[in-house]
């Protein structure tokens, strides 16, 4: 089976299909039954390259900006292969008849691909009416702030306000108290592209990391300024006399680069430093091991040996392991022997933005919550410049080599920390992924451009949606149902003892769509299930027993009303005069209610007797008591009952989605709030707001229920026009919101 | 055994069983008084306490030389019966049990300790021991070195030292009584004790040894027939009892006769209770204060116990609680003693009791944990080694008597709710059966186990099959296993047929009666079957040269034959080896995939399931017959015929089914359990029998589980839980090799079912799945490469931190019952609320009424 489409990657859009771009008759090829092929359609949009077979159940959805290759295979007798790798693992074989359409296609594939920043999707990218072009602004003051910086050790310093001491870095940098600005200005001197030391992170404990790049030392050259950097950087720890610099490099590496005049620190002419390798091997022998992994992945029907084998000379999860243990070793020297760490790499954007942000991430809970993990990717990816546009080859002109799977290295570290402490982390799987396809989508404006100058040139703030924007909207997805902010591991500094026996390999992200392999039913999707029906029936119980309470004072009322009853006859009188037309009104309703209730399957105990026997009386004891302003005439309980499920479909039970899609592993089901059902993301509508719900927060809600919720809801309003004037207003004012919901 | 040892710490040895390196020097020789040479052949101080046995020697010795005081003072009385008066003679009497008493006490204060009523003595493990001089080694056939020495030092010599005392205060005594009496001949007694104890020390010197073997039968032998002589000759022709008692009681002489007789009977027994049983095994019971840890965590100050049936540990914890860990022996795998020896610190060993650097023995467990002691002295840490390798081996599979295991022993310390081993009999399965198909009838064939030892007493066959012809068919079949009906699929109405190879040999034998057999479990519909061998074509063929073989064609014309290899027995417990030794590696530099890989651990895995499902898709999707045979039938096939179960059949997913199904498929069908699980990962095998099929079926029962988290039941609780009482467990379920072993040693009344104890709430309730939705469909798992994945909760529990894990699983409880509670409540609030409304409208229509009527006046 195929993979058929990722739901991040907005199909609702207005489609272009680009002109004489389809082709028929199109075999795509399963990866694990050569003997089944799908025929189909191929479509090309501006944006998307559309598979669609012939009953139009399945449709495959590939991005353009995430292609990664589309190959043209040697001819066969059956047409001509085309193979599209994407950059989120997916790969799909076309065999296209005629060998004319197919080089066509593969020209017109490549072309499509943006040839400059100012082409990428971010630009062309029509979000969702809940998604607004805002960007939350992210202030590295704050965040700093946070740690407790500036204080008596440590200062600002605003002389990179126009990128002129560095261009990769943020305009703020922090730096310790006793520098001058003749000290900085030596030591980016002194440093590869200018990047000097700069505060990453400040421990509780007052140990702190610090980045830099590495050192143009050569043999012999040295830098008094960045000698007397290092010094005040060791004085602002008052509980350690050494420091430690790390070199994530190979020595190997490091002792190459002294050739080329660059290198590492001199232990003789910095006094009181610890040196230290930590072996994370280079973007390029990454990328190479990357390929391997990828290549294992799509062998076609492996057996074990080959498999495992092929795993193993990738040496995949070794260099995951070398990452992870450089960051433990980081957090152990801030945690445990309360020393400063100063770690850089080459350049200082690749391995040190890797080693700094996860040493981080096991330091300090903080960015364990999904909003720490923006901060923290703010800062140390974003502002401190990894050089994300060039590693994830954004546009058709970036360099082959430069290309380095070094943000899914970090993401994956995150994921195996993830495995170890399944409930320190408030993120789930699912906003790993995400982070990793967007990374290389362009779909949100964040992870353009190489640096905070690139994307201030490029204007993506204003001319883009940002990720996190969307994160915040979808954050119920992205939340991992076992965090546990109380838990040890959740509040602590985590160190992990890592053995090679420990790190797994990340299925679900480089098998993803190959649902054929994955379990077919596994338990983060059930969890997610369960805490949205949590969702709902807690919403669902709050109503509930508010109209318990309504009930009983009315009841209560009306017990009082039938002994006085002599005493308040003409206000009684009055009033049901005034509820006569509500009466008859009111019988029109039963038969839709009684439809809507076989649909949506209600409890049975609801007896129809009950439903035709209105109560005119009840508004009337209402109005009279006068304090409750909410009127819980008996079709409005069954209205409420109504839309929302008592029990819901099991997560496993449906094998396709009403629109026929099959359903497989890596999709996110959503259930109907209403019915109870599973769908896929196309048939729900999120945002609709449920008459059963104590909150008014929107519920997804299936594409027929939202109809049917919509008619009755407005049927619901004519058939009661003895409502309270402002009460009607809000109810306008609900369906009016409901009917814009519904335009989207 | 001992030389086991010496092989693993790799240490230069002296020649001979008694040469060893004096203290700091390099010479091989004897060793010096007090000090006896260890397996190490370095002399060791001897500093064991005087044991009840040997001390019991000593006590012999003396009461050797008092009852030939006695004797002779005896006869002093006959010569001169009139001088020599009753007071004198009992006088006398005392003072040679002062004088043997002294010199016994002197002598104890004598050997180091000085000043001390103990000795510290060297072990003596053989007759040899006594003997050294005969076992000087000659080296290079050249040179005899000697190496003669006291080895039971100081056993022999405080038998001298002893006797020498007891002459030297007899000489001192008995004058001085003499002079006081003025009676000469009473010195006589004096002459004829300095006459036997050089006799007494001859003897001792020749026949120490044999002595100190054989004396407490000695004693008791002597000291039953000396009594029945005394009474003879107190009888002596008397024919009435009365008379005897009185002659008996009257005199005090005979008192005393009798009361040493019965003191010397005494001695013996208690000597001799130190020869019992396994006692023999246990070197060292307690070792005090070493250093006991896992992976994760250590215990400092432990108590090391070596009991009859585990070894205790006692460690104190870190509220100051103490802690009692106890490991089986039947749970001991591998015993690893890892001795920090060079040959350069030989030399400063002994000594050193206290120094620093601690030996460590590592003890790998069959439920694949590792336990380290650390104990500082090395002599200590030999014995605890020696003892524990003896015990393992001797509760080993093949030459262990099962009545000494465990669970014979141990009593139920729990309430049973529904008894194991009732719970799954065969008329409940069969009445499962009867409501699918009405062809089948249990048959009393096999009572006594008369055609097939290794299958229950009562089998389904089919109806329209006589007990003759079963019987004819077990003689056709490998071991009697003739085929039997395993599974009987509820749709299809095919069913999963297990037996053992058709004994065929190169002849090609044919029976008719098997044939019919076979074929009357062919159903209706589709008269084809397929005969699935789970060995490879080869393996068949040389197999047929043996005797055995598979069905052929010509004969079976209804069945379809099928190949699929699955490795068992030695290559299958090499590959769970290499894959623990691949777990446990800590190293660096090592790859752990490459390693993963060569143990093929994986690549069963995923041959199992394959052949799982290729069963699975013939009864459910072709609607054939399946019947299934390796060569004995009671290993791969119940592997394959198991899962196909899980697999095909919903209520196998369960807790009670997959209970149900290993009480079916694997025990009662006679899975030789002790034979095959009594080495696990790390064990070197005795016997070549040991496979750990049984686990990977349980893996590949995880592989399901993982795949399809919500069909099953059950957690991975149960089966890691499994996997241990396989291997070493207090229940009797799993020590049996089959139902007649079991019928044998009378199992049921003897030891507890596993089932009882798992079949109670609190226990079941720690195997629920929480998201267990019944799937009433046949599963159909991926066993793609990519798709088999290590069953780390089992492999690596005792190697990583398993606290979050644990979190997680509260967490998931807590989410599925807030869920469920929550939707109770909801379901509560809407019935109240629609009470509430039908009382509101009957009060309204009320109230309407009541304003009618107002309406109406």
């Amino acid at each position: 089976m195929v993979a058929y489409f990722w739901f991040n990657f907005g199909y609702n859009n207005e489609i272009r299909i680009l002109d004489d771009a389809k082709v028929q008759n199109v075999r795509v090829v399963d990866r694990f039954n050569n003997r089944q092929h799908i025929i189909g359609t191929i479509f090309l949009t501006d944006k998307h390259l559309i598979f669609v077979d012939p009953e139009g159940k399945r449709e495959t959805w590939i991005l353009h900006s995430l292609i990664l290759s589309a190959d043209k295979l040697p001819t066969t007798q059956q047409g001509c292969p085309l193979r599209v790798r994407t950059k989120h693992f997916f790969s799909i074989e076309f065999i296209i008849p005629k060998e004319r359409d197919c080089v066509e296609l593969h020209a017109t594939l490549n072309q499509l691909k943006a040839e400059s920043h100012e082409k990428l999707y971010c630009y062309l990218y029509q979000a969702p009416n809940y998604l607004e072009k805002i960007w939350d602004p992210f202030l590295l003051a704050t965040e700093y702030m946070r740690m407790g910086v500036p204080n008596r050790d440590w200062k600002v310093e605003d002389s990179n306000s126009n990128f002129d001491m560095c261009d990769t870095y943020p305009p703020i940098i922090y730096v310790p108290m006793s520098t001058t600005k003749q000290m900085l200005i030596g030591s980016s001197k002194f440093r590869s592209r200018g990047r000097l030391p700069v505060l990453t992170y400040l421990h509780p404990n007052g140990a702190s990391i610090t980045r830099c790049s590495q050192p143009l030392s050569g043999f012999s050259a040295r830098c008094l300024e960045d000698e007397q950097l290092l010094q005040s950087i060791l004085k602002t720890n008052s509980h350690s006399s050494t420091m430690y610099i790390i070199d994530t490099r190979p020595r190997i590496n490091a002792v190459a680069n002294r050739a080329a005049g660059k290198g590492y620190e001199n232990e003789d002419y910095y006094s009181n430093i610890q040196f230290k390798f930590c072996p994370i091997e280079n973007i390029h022998v990454m990328r190479g091991s990357l390929q391997k992994v990828l290549d294992a992945c799509e062998m076609k029907n492996p057996s074990m040996n080959q498999y495992l084998n092929a795993l193993d000379s990738s040496s995949w999860l070794q260099h995951i392991k070398a990452v992870l243990d450089a960051a433990i070793f980081i957090a152990r020297a801030i945690d445990i022997e309360k020393k400063n760490v100063l770690v850089h790499c080459s350049d200082g954007w690749d391995r040190t933005a890797q080693c700094c942000s996860l040493s981080s991430l096991l330091l300090c809970p903080y960015y364990r919550s999904i909003h720490g993990f923006r901060m923290l990717i703010e800062k140390e990816w974003l502002s401190f410049g990894h050089k994300f546009s060039d590693r994830c080859g954004h546009t058709r002109t970036s360099d082959n080599k430069e290309q380095s799977p070094v943000f899914l290295q970090f993401v994956e570290v995150v994921w195996q920390l993830t495995q170890i402490y399944p409930t320190a982390f408030e993120f789930n799987e699912r906003f790993l992924i995400s982070l990793h396809d967007h990374s290389h989508s362009c779909q949100y404006g964040n992870f353009v451009g190489n640096c905070e100058k690139d994307r201030l040139d490029l204007g993506v703030k204003e001319r883009t949606y940002s990720y996190w924007n969307y994160i915040l909207q979808n954050v119920n997805d992205f939340k991992n149902p076992l965090f546990r902010p109380q838990s040890t591991y959740a509040s602590e500094v985590l160190l992990p003892t890592i053995h090679s026996q420990t790190l797994k390999f990340w299925m679900n992200m480089y098998h993803r769509f190959d649902g054929s392999i994955l379990p077919k039913e596994n338990i983060p999707n059930t969890l997610t299930h369960l805490i949205d029906h949590t969702a709902a029936l807690n919403d669902h119980a709050r109503l509930l027993e508010k109209r318990i309470r309504e009930l009983r004072t009315i009841l209560e009322n009306a017990n009082e009303q039938t002994n006085h009853s002599t005493t308040s006859l003409p206000e009684q009188d009055g009033s049901s005069s005034e509820t006569e037309p509500s009466q008859t009104a009111n019988k029109n309703l039963p038969p839709l209610s009684l439809s809507s209730d076989v649909e949506s399957g209600i409890n049975s105990d609801y007896s129809p007797s009950d439903r035709t026997s209105v109560s005119p009386p009840l508004n009337l004891q209402h109005q009279s008591s006068g304090e409750i302003d909410d009127i819980p005439t008996i079709e409005r309980i069954a209205f409420e009952l109504n839309s929302i499920a008592l029990d819901w479909r099991s997560y496993q039970a449906p094998l396709h989605c009403t629109c026929s899609l099959p359903f497989d592993s890596a999709q996110r089901k959503y259930n109907c709030w209403r019915c109870g059902e599973n769908f896929c993301i196309r048939c729900i509508e999120h945002g609709v707001r449920l008459p059963g719900l104590y909150s008014n927060s929107l519920a997804p809600v299936c594409k027929t229920c939202a109809r049917s919720i919509k008619s009755s809801l407005s049927m619901f309003e004519n058939s009661t026009p003895n409502k309270s004037n402002d009460q009607k207003q809000a109810e306008m004012k609900s369906s009016l919101s409901i009917n814009d919901e519904n335009k989207i | 055994m001992s030389r086991n040892f010496l092989e693993k710490s790799k240490i230069y040895l002296c020649p001979g069983k008694y040469c060893g390196y004096q203290n700091n020097s390099t010479n091989c020789g004897a060793c010096q008084r007090g000090y006896r040479v260890n397996t190490e052949s370095i002399c060791q101080l001897c500093h064991e306490t005087l044991s009840l046995y040997n001390f019991m020697y000593i006590v012999f010795m003396a009461l050797l030389a008092l009852s030939f005081h006695w004797y002779f003072i005896n006869r002093l009385q006959k010569k001169k019966q009139r001088e020599f008066t009753l007071v004198k003679q009992t006088i006398l009497y005392f003072l040679s049990i002062l004088e043997i008493l002294l010199a016994f006490i002197f002598t104890l204060l004598t050997f180091p300790p000085i000043g001390k009523l103990t000795m510290n003595v060297c072990q003596v493990k053989l007759l040899s021991d006594f003997y050294p001089m005969f076992h000087n080694p000659i080296v290079n056939y050249r040179k005899k070195l000697r190496c003669s020495y006291e080895v039971v030092y100081p056993l022999q010599s405080a038998i001298f030292v002893l006797y020498t005392y007891a002459s030297l205060i007899m000489l001192l005594l008995r004058p001085l009584f003499v002079s006081i009496i003025h009676q000469k001949f009473i010195s006589a007694s004096i002459y004829s004790a300095l006459h036997f104890y050089p006799c007494l020390l001859i003897l001792h010197a020749l026949c120490g040894g044999f002595i100190y073997f054989s004396f407490p039968i000695l004693t008791i032998t002597s000291a039953i027939f000396l009594n029945a002589i005394h009474f003879t000759l107190i009888a002596n022709g008397e024919n009435n009892w009365i008379s005897f008692i009185r002659k008996l009681c009257g005199n005090i002489q005979n008192w005393i006769i009798y009361l040493v007789h019965v003191i010397l009977l005494l001695c013996g027994l208690i000597s001799l209770t130190q020869f019992e049983d396994e006692y023999h095994l246990i070197l060292l019971p307690t070792v005090f204060l070493p250093v006991f840890r896992d992976h994760l965590q250590s215990y400092p100050e432990s108590i090391v116990n070596v009991t009859l049936h585990n070894v205790i540990i006692t460690h104190k914890q870190s509220d100051g609680n103490y802690k009692e860990l106890w490991i089986f022996y039947t749970n001991m795998d591998a015993i690893q003693p890892k001795f920090p020896m060079k040959t350069e610190f030989r030399s400063q060993l002994p000594l050193s009791p206290s120094m620093s650097s601690t030996y460590t023995i590592i003890v790998r467990l069959k439920t694949l944990e590792t336990c380290y002691f650390d104990v500082s002295v090395l002599d200590d840490a030999i014995k605890l080694a020696e003892s524990l390798d003896a015990l393992i081996t001797y509760t080993d599979g093949l030459n262990c008597d099962v009545t000494f295991l465990f669970p014979f022993c141990f009593p139920r310390d729990f309430e049973v709710i529904q008894d194991g081993w009732t719970a799954f009999s065969v008329e409940s399965e069969f009445s499962r059966l009867q409501a699918i198909s009405d062809e089948w009838r249990i048959s009393d064939v096999n009572k006594n186990f008369a055609i097939c030892e290794t299958y229950p007493e009562r089998l389904v066959v089919p109806k329209s099959i006589t007990d003759e012809y079963l019987k004819r068919s077990a003689q056709f079949r490998s071991h009697g296993r003739f085929p039997l009906l395993c599974y009987l699929h509820k749709s299809s109405k095919s069913c999963i047929i297990r037996c053992a190879q058709p004994l065929i040999g190169s002849s090609v034998r044919r029976c008719k009666e098997d044939e019919g057999l076979v074929n009357a479990m062919l159903t209706q519909r589709h008269k084809k079957g397929w005969i699935l061998d789970t060995r490879h074509a080869n393996v068949v063929k040389s197999a047929q040269n043996k005797g055995g073989g598979c069905e052929p064609d010509q004969h079976y014309a209804l069945w379809k034959r099928l190949h699929r290899h699955l490795d068992k027995h030695t290559v299958l417990q090499e590959s769970f080896t290499k894959l623990m030794d691949a777990c446990i590696d800590q190293s660096e530099k090592d790859r752990w995939l490459s390693k993963l890989d060569n143990s093929n651990w994986l690549l069963h895995v995923k041959e199992a399931l394959t052949t799982a499902c290729i069963v699975a898709q013939t009864i459910d999707c072709e609607e054939t017959s399946v019947l299934i045979h390796g060569s004995d039938g009671w290993d791969t096939t119940l592997l394959v015929t198991s899962l196909a179960q899980i697999l095909l059949d919903p209520d196998c997913r369960t807790i009670t089914g997959f209970e149900a199904l290993i009480e079916r498929e694997w025990i009662q069908a006679g899975h030789p359990f002790r034979l095959r699980c009594s080495r696990s990962g790390f064990g070197r095998s005795t016997h070549g029998q040991e496979s750990p099929l049984f686990t990977l079926f349980l893996d590949c029962t995880w592989q399901l589980l993982q795949q399809f988290a919500c069909s099953f039941e059950f957690n991975d609780t149960l089966l890691i839980e499994l996997f241990q009482h396989a291997y070493s467990s207090k229940f009797g379920t799993f020590i049996f090799n089959n139902e007649k072993e079991k019928l044998k040693y009378n199992g049921i009344k003897h030891t507890v079912s596993l089932w009882s104890y798992f079949n109670r709430p609190e226990i079941l309730h720690t195997f629920l799945n929480p998201f267990y939705e019944p799937n009433l469909s046949v599963l159909w798992p991926s066993v793609a490469a990519q798709s088999i994945i290590l069953w780390r909760s089992l492999y690596l529990r005792f190697y990583e931190n398993q606290i979050p894990q644990r979190e997680v699983w509260d967490e998931y409880l807590l989410i599925k019952g807030k869920e469920i509670q929550l939707r109770s409540y909801v379901n509560k609030l809407r019935q109240e609320l629609l009470e509430l409304e039908r009382k509101c409208t009957e009060k309204t229509n009320m109230i309407k009424t009541e304003k009618d009527s107002v309406v109406t006046i």
